[in-house]
């Protein structure tokens, strides 16, 4: 579905992320686990043409996406919900919501029912400015957001970082769900391996802009976790 | 009582001159950043195209607008897909870049039509007056406040209720994110430049027929477009209304009371001090980005 081959990425003219090669499968969840400042971010924006430049090839459904611009890929079928989520802060959550639905190749311009379903507080607060929402609630409205497209692949940097405990199962369980009920690829940065465990099927540990292990996240060891991860 | 309508309705006029001269701006520095220097040219453009039309065509100064509008919004656009696309992270370039090109807009018509002044013709419908409550109002000054309130409506729907506009707002507040949902920011900036372009060409046939065309009209126009928008609050179309009002009203009244030349400086001076205290402008656009 997704696959980059030998990605060299970069900042200005530094190579954040350096000779990086994944394969997300249709229908699989990848997590990008690895220490802050390691380049899972960059990963993310690369994916997206958002770094200053980048080598090697980014394959979507067999097609070379390199050379198109952000906006293209997004048509393409990529979502991006970012670290920091990137809500509209001047829109209302229907501008937020409806803004996704530029992506959509067909042209239709609507909210999907599937997101009134999984965030019912989105949809009974339309009207609600996104810069006044709490932290949790604009993750919510990220993803709502990135669900307008109908994205094929959806991209979740972090994203339950910085947000009110009991909100973070609520948006694990929606996560999970949206892979095995709605089918959805999903690349996930995330910092928490017992999550990971539970909603990947894959994983990439990333140290110092490089693949530091790869593969089925039942050889994510512990030992792993241990040598990249721990500070 | 007549002294003050007819006053008042000399402020508005100028106001509304302001208006049409200062929306265009509004739209580019409000929505773009960039400050263009080159938007006076862009009027004095719209006059050129104008005096064009009418002496090569014939044509009245009514049928002409829109050609006009399309005329300068294609300038516009070649302008910006030529120069400043490449500017927009570095925004202080563009004002030294876009006041090239304004002085080079300037001599090319100075080459192709000459240093005189030309004359464009009010359309026959609005030379008269008016008699409004014993005040003589000239009814095309009165048409042009019209059609400066009828452009704000227009621009208003544009930018508000439009997905263009929707588009421009999401582009404006968070590029990065915009492209990510699929909109072409570059496309849109190039859209957004053409449509203020051909608004500055509008007000330049617009004002055609009460200043002189000349070369060089742009100058003094670009000042007082930017004098409206720094009032206003950069990014708030009302702060750009409220202000032109204010600044039209200021000069009226001053003229008036004093004469054109000191009410001119008055204003200046107020503006001066307003932005000492208040930088953001009248009505800046405030919340949370």
């Amino acid at each position: 579905m997704l696959d980059m081959t030998g990605v060299t990425s970069f900042y200005g003219s530094s190579p954040v992320l350096q000779n990086v090669s994944l394969s997300v499968p249709r229908g699989a969840v990848l997590s990008v686990l690895g220490r802050n400042g390691v380049g899972k971010t960059t990963l993310m924006r690369t994916i997206m043409g958002l770094t200053d430049r980048a080598t090697g090839g980014i394959g979507l459904d067999g097609r070379d996406i390199q050379a198109e611009p952000t906006h293209r890929r997004a048509e393409l079928g990529i979502a991006y919900v970012p670290q920091g989520r990137g809500i509209i802060g001047r829109f209302t959550i229907r501008e937020n919501i409806l803004m996704g639905s530029f992506a959509r190749p067909d042209g239709k311009r609507a909210i999907p029912p599937l997101v009134f379903e999984l965030f019912p507080y989105l949809g009974e607060n339309l009207n609600r400015r996104g810069g006044d929402l709490s932290g949790g609630q604009q993750q919510q409205l990220a993803i709502a957001r990135a669900l307008a497209a109908n994205p094929s692949v959806l991209l979740l940097d972090e994203p339950t970082e910085g947000i009110q405990p009991n909100i973070v199962e609520q948006i694990q369980n929606i996560i999970v769900a949206l892979n095995r009920e709605h089918g959805l690829t999903i690349v996930l940065v995330e910092q928490n391996v017992r999550f990971v465990r539970r909603a990947s099927q894959r994983f990439l540990m990333l140290d110092k802009g490089r693949v530091a292990a790869h593969g089925d996240t039942a050889l994510l060891s512990d030992e792993l976790v241990h040598r990249h991860m721990t500070v | 009582m007549d002294i003050l309508l007819s006053q008042l309705f000399t402020g508005l006029s100028i106001g509304s001159v302001l208006l049409l001269v200062a929306l265009g701006l509004a739209i580019i520095y409000g929505a773009m950043g960039v400050i263009n220097l080159a938007h006076g040219e862009f009027v004095m453009l719209g006059a050129y195209a104008t005096w064009l039309l009418q002496s090569t065509l014939g044509l009245s100064l009514l049928p002409c607008l829109f050609l006009v509008f399309l005329m300068v919004a294609a300038a516009g656009w070649a302008v910006e897909r030529t120069v400043v696309r490449f500017l927009y992270r570095r925004p202080l370039d563009t004002i030294l870049a876009t006041w090239g090109v304004g002085i080079m807009l300037q001599q090319a018509v100075r080459l192709a039509a000459g240093a005189d002044l030309r004359y464009v013709e009010t359309p026959n419908p609005l030379s008269g007056s008016i008699d409004l409550a014993g005040v003589a109002i000239p009814s095309y000054r009165l048409f042009v406040l019209a059609f400066a309130a009828a452009l704000l409506g227009v621009t208003w729907f544009v930018v508000q209720r439009t997905e263009f506009g929707m588009k421009l707002r999401a582009v404006t507040q968070n590029r990065e994110m915009a492209s990510c949902t699929g909109i072409d920011s570059a496309r849109v900036f190039s859209l957004t430049f053409a449509f203020g372009s051909g608004l500055a060409g509008l007000a330049g046939a617009l004002v055609a027929p009460i200043k002189s065309v000349a070369p060089d009209m742009g100058t003094n126009f670009v000042v007082d477009a930017f004098m409206v928008v720094v009032v206003g609050g950069v990014g708030s179309l009302f702060g750009t209304v409220a202000s032109s009002g204010l600044l039209g009203g200021g000069t009226a009244g001053f003229a008036f009371l004093l004469n054109d030349t000191l009410a001119k400086a008055l204003v200046f001076l107020g503006v001066i001090v307003l932005v000492r205290f208040r930088p953001q402008g009248l009505f800046a656009a405030t919340g949370r980005r």
